[in-house]
């Protein structure tokens, strides 16, 4: 026993240096991760600013589950989640294929360079940029709908219309991007196969839908699965800073839920309340879609 | 024509429409921002070529000091935050690469807990007042210190280095900061680059944090003005309410739609400098890790 500690002793003392060198790091995850992580004890403690907070025990989370709106919140997340991952996932696919058809290799950098772009934009420049195009006075959108002959529309504060104008956005900022996978997935398929089927007289719509989507599917799956885990953040950034009152109906997701209800109210133990029920239920989400996807043989997301 | 011919031709034609409506707001943007006030109501979302050539948009937001001070603070934060994320990112990364030391399986779940679990907005914000860092651009800068994604992908691009070059420079009495700058950094250059280029867009998209944690309006960066602009619609943000006046009533007053276009452009433009760089490097070591 003396002998194996010893053993262990001497390796880490060969390898200090490796220690010294993560001591950076190790501060920083545990002061600005860690200690907030910890700080979760304040959805069970009444916010007290002089004389230390007092222990409450499950009172906030009586309030959240009681609470319609914390439910109005929950259902808007689930269905803007919904609809993005549902309208979100075949477009990154579709459009990978379409760019693998392309074979001039300049028009194809091209196209790649052009779509990749949105995604290193910040939400706050693209809500800026639709607001101006979707503007019902001169917006690039309503000048082409009058131009058919029809009437404007107001699309960012109709309730109607708002959660599309969040899948639009959502579809011109990652679509490009995301099709990456797709095409890091299309160059891994082996071209022998398409030669085989070629011998065979398949013709080219036949080989994409025999050979290729099928190896598609199997990355759409993988990218679904992992969405799955990322279900209740429906876009902070993006809802933030595109909606305004006239929507909050539709667009009052679970984390604006907690800003509004933490930041502006100062509802502090309340709103910590809801971001633990959240985190946890994401975490549950995480670690699950995680086992299912390294159970398929597709690679985990850690 | 065959057939395949007319599949690529109406393929072709379908990107081009797709990469025309992901430039097209950029270019009617850059029009409206450069037509000059008098001709500005005649412009509509589809036009691409200013009415009548004016820069009276820029002058007006250059010599404004709260974009002048925007800018500075964008920058500010964008410089020491990279500086610090490549620092911290790259000694992390090396440490991980190179030996299996006791513990460090451990060391790996203390790295991806956090990436399960956060505590979420509050719990947050009180540390950061704890701290004292409120109003101080240090709030913006310290806790985006290391994204682990990007740790675990400069991990993997230094494990590529083959152990028998460290090997050789310990025996010539090389420490390991002599490796890291010597060896590892400009074997993984591609690699380097492409994640201080990911870094510094996150530091310059930064909107959240300097929007909560800073008070005071001459620290706030771009985002958060062009922020104030467009989402609250306040135009005191932009050139103080004095200021605007002066703007407004003068012979040369200009639109509000004009100065909005030209925020967005000033906003854009450091992003579209840096992307050509993006893409030269980023290629070979994205798409590698996504293959793994």
């Amino acid at each position: 026993m003396i002998n194996t500690n010893n053993k262990i002793l001497k390796r880490i003392y060969k390898d200090r240096y490796y220690y010294y060198l993560l001591i950076p790091a190790t501060a920083y995850f545990i002061i600005f991760h860690y200690i907030p992580i910890y700080g979760v004890k304040l959805a069970f403690e009444k916010y007290r600013i002089f004389g230390g907070n007092q222990w409450v025990g499950l009172a906030y989370f009586e309030e959240l589950f009681t609470s319609p709106a914390f439910y109005k919140a929950l259902m808007n997340t689930i269905i803007i989640s919904g609809l993005k991952l549902l309208i979100g996932m075949p477009v990154p696919l579709i459009l990978a294929i379409l760019i693998n058809e392309v074979n001039n290799k300049y028009f194809k950098k091209y196209v790649q360079s052009v779509v990749y772009i949105p995604h290193f934009l910040s939400w706050v420049v693209i809500a800026g940029i639709f607001t101006m195009i979707l503007s019902p006075v001169n917006g690039m959108v309503n000048e082409i709908i009058k131009a058919f002959g029809g009437s404007s529309v107001s699309f960012m504060t109709s309730t109607k219309h708002f959660r599309g104008v969040l899948v639009v956005s959502e579809l011109w900022r990652s679509a490009g991007w995301d099709s990456i996978l797709y095409t890091a997935a299309l160059s891994n398929i082996d071209p022998t196969l398409y030669e085989a089927a070629k011998i065979d007289g398949a013709n080219r719509w036949q080989r994409n839908i025999y050979i290729t989507l099928p190896e598609l599917l199997k990355t759409m799956i993988v990218v679904f699965i992992l969405n799955l885990g990322f279900f209740l953040n429906a876009g902070f950034d993006q809802v933030f800073n595109m909606m305004n009152d006239s929507v909050i109906s539709v667009a009052d997701i679970i984390d604006i839920y907690a800003y509004r209800i933490g930041l502006l109210n100062m509802n502090y133990s309340y709103a910590t309340a809801v971001g633990l029920f959240k985190g946890v239920i994401g975490m549950i989400l995480i670690i699950t879609v995680n086992k299912i996807a390294k159970k398929n043989d597709a690679g985990g997301l850690y | 024509m065959t057939k395949k011919s007319i599949f690529q031709l109406i393929n072709a034609v379908l990107l081009l429409l797709l990469t025309i409506t992901t430039i097209y707001p950029f270019v009617n943007l850059l029009a409206v921002s450069l037509t000059d006030a008098k001709e500005i109501a005649y412009m509509t979302g589809l036009d691409i070529i200013p009415k009548k050539l004016s820069f009276d948009v820029y002058k007006a937001l250059f010599t404004s000091p709260q974009v002048y001070k925007a800018f500075f603070s964008s920058i500010y934060i964008t410089v020491m935050g990279t500086v610090l994320n490549m620092v911290l990112t790259i000694i992390t990364a090396y440490a991980l690469s190179r030996k299996n030391f006791y513990g460090k399986k451990l060391y790996m779940i203390f790295l991806i807990i956090p990436m399960l679990f956060d505590g979420g907005l509050i719990p947050n914000y009180m540390l950061i007042k704890n701290l004292g860092l409120i109003d101080s651009y240090w709030s913006v800068i310290l806790p985006g210190t290391i994204n682990v994604y990007y740790l675990m992908l400069l991990k993997n691009v230094f494990q590529s280095v083959p152990q028998s070059i460290y090997e050789a420079a310990e025996i010539d009495g090389a420490g390991h900061f002599t490796m890291i700058w010597k060896i590892a950094v400009p074997l993984a250059k591609p690699g380097i680059i492409t994640i201080g280029l990911f870094y510094a867009i996150l530091r310059w998209n930064e909107y959240f944090k300097p929007l909560i944690y800073i008070n005071n309006p001459d620290k706030w960066p771009l985002q958060v003005l062009l922020r104030q602009f467009i989402v609250d619609s306040d135009k005191g943000a932009l050139f103080g309410t004095q200021t605007l006046l002066n703007y407004s009533s003068g012979a040369t007053a200009i639109p509000f739609r004009s100065l909005q276009a030209g925020i967005i452009i000033i906003t854009v433009i450091p992003i579209l400098l840096l992307y050509p760089l993006l893409l030269k490097y980023f290629n070979n070591v994205t798409v590698g890790a996504v293959k793994e």
